[in-house]
């Protein structure tokens, strides 16, 4: 599973990122890459970020997820 | 044969959901003709009792008692006049002591309520899904609907070039993008609700015409004029994916409010702090004579200071209010006012600099240039029909 956090320019997107990092480690799964690059961004058709990317399926634009959610997320992901 | 099952369960399951997102939209349009319903009846009940008197006391009332905690007030007096005795209340600190505690405490409360509210709203109207919004719409009606949807947009200068990015991409017409961006900080329902506690519903109805007014006029003028097309070309090279908007389950909102409360908490209390400030050293200390010669209503270039020393300001709506708040008790007009607010909110030194790294400067400058000519235009009509709303 490829999972993809969108923005880093503020702090909510740097929270974002640590909490799918601490998801992914307690679901087992691979470890999230951080992408902060515009262009990239649009390229999913994201404006607002922060933003989760699961398997190029954008999954929650502009909020910040807490570990939970991601877990949960991930989770539901993996079943289907 | 698995195929075709596999397909008809999926069928079913949209079918299910489909009927699930009607009964969720049904329930909402009930809450919704509930909510106005009750206001009718209050409306009416209130013009039964005393007629067209009836329904201003309503409003008064809850302008002054609900919104405004005048009661607060009363008790804060009375409680600081037992405890320090009715001298010192009588005193310019503490009038200023008074002014400070009450309206920390007013604009904190509204505050939090307020962004909790508006958030469970722009929760509906994430970015991607107004740039679909718009797009259906040509002409006038786009800057309107930009202008509209700028107020329920979730949005810090932090985004404004993604979203430029977006919509430009999109085929959405620089004007309409102009009036999204105008609008945005401008106007939305916290400075509506936050105006009317302190000023009563009239100004701030008038507030919010008034804005949207000037983003869609500025809007159309950018567009037309041509100087819209000055982008920088990193805007345009590039695609833009377009994105299914998420449903989000109750949870997920009441998550995001709570979150967008305490991170904009966080992010305005030192400005209301300092405005409530500025605004209790207005109200107490500061004698009226110099604020009558500085922005006295027949002072012709009232409107005028008011509105440069507002551009390079840069606070939120709710930290304007308090001072907006005292400069209206010591007989500003309303115009000059109306002026300060907007200059103050709608241009400031940070989004100027995060637009100049989307825009070319030609028309950043008359971006500026409109948005200033709109603000103290505004300002001298309504100074002119300031006997209107006093």
């Amino acid at each position: 599973m490829k999972i993809i956090t969108l923005g880093n320019c503020c702090k909510k997107s740097k929270q974002n990122h640590e909490n799918a990092v601490i998801a992914a480690k307690n679901c087992g799964v691979e470890e999230p890459i951080n992408v902060g690059d515009m262009n990239e961004i649009l390229r999913y058709g994201v404006m607002a970020t922060p933003a989760l990317v699961i398997d190029g399926k954008v999954v929650a634009t502009g909020r910040m997820l807490s570990v939970e959610q991601i877990e949960k997320i991930i989770n539901d992901h993996i079943q289907r | 044969m698995d195929e075709h099952d596999k397909f008809a369960t999926n069928d079913q399951k949209q079918n299910d959901e489909q009927q699930k997102c009607f009964v969720n939209r049904r329930k909402i349009l009930f809450i919704l003709l509930g909510v106005i319903a009750a206001i009718g009846i209050m409306i009416g009940i209130a013009a039964i009792l005393d007629g067209v008197n009836g329904i201003k006391v309503l409003g008064n009332f809850i302008s002054d008692q609900i919104l405004g905690m005048k009661w607060l007030n009363s008790l804060l007096g009375t409680a600081f006049a037992s405890m320090f005795g009715a001298e010192f209340m009588a005193t310019r600190w503490g009038g200023a002591i008074q002014f400070f505690i009450y309206d920390t405490i007013k604009i904190i409360v509204l505050l939090c309520i307020l962004i909790f509210l508006i958030s469970y709203i722009q929760s509906y109207f994430p970015p991607e899904r107004t740039k679909k919004l718009l797009g259906k719409y040509k002409g006038i009606w786009a800057n309107t609907m930009g202008a509209l949807l700028g107020t329920v947009t979730p949005f810090c200068s932090c985004s404004s070039i993604p979203i430029f990015m977006g919509f430009t991409r999109a085929g959405i017409t620089s004007g309409v993008t102009f009036s999204f961006l105008i609008s945005s900080p401008l106007v939305d329902l916290g400075a509506f609700i936050l105006l009317s506690s302190v000023f009563g519903f009239p100004i701030a109805i008038t507030y919010v015409i008034v804005g949207l007014v000037l983003a869609i006029v500025g809007g159309t003028i950018i567009e037309k004029t041509g100087v819209g097309k000055n982008v920088q070309d990193f805007i345009l090279q590039g695609t833009l994916a377009d994105v299914e908007s998420e449903e989000l389950s109750k949870k997920d909102r009441l998550i995001y409010a709570k979150d967008q409360m305490f991170s904009t908490l966080k992010k305005v209390w030192i400005y209301i702090l300092v405005g409530v400030g500025i605004g209790a050293a207005i109200h107490n200390f500061i004698p009226a004579d110099w604020i009558q010669f500085l922005l006295g209503q027949d002072k012709w270039y009232s409107v005028l200071i008011a509105s440069v020393i507002g551009v390079p300001m840069y606070a939120d709506i709710f930290g304007t209010i308090p001072v907006a708040e005292a400069l209206f008790f010591k007989g500003v007009g309303i115009g000059t006012i109306l002026s300060f607010m907007m200059s103050v909110t709608a241009l400031s030194l940070p989004s100027m600099i995060m637009l100049s790294k989307a825009v070319k400067p030609k028309l950043l400058f008359w971006f500026i240039v409109i948005v200033v000519l709109g603000i103290v235009a505004i300002g001298y009509i309504f100074n002119a029909l300031n006997f209107l709303f006093v």
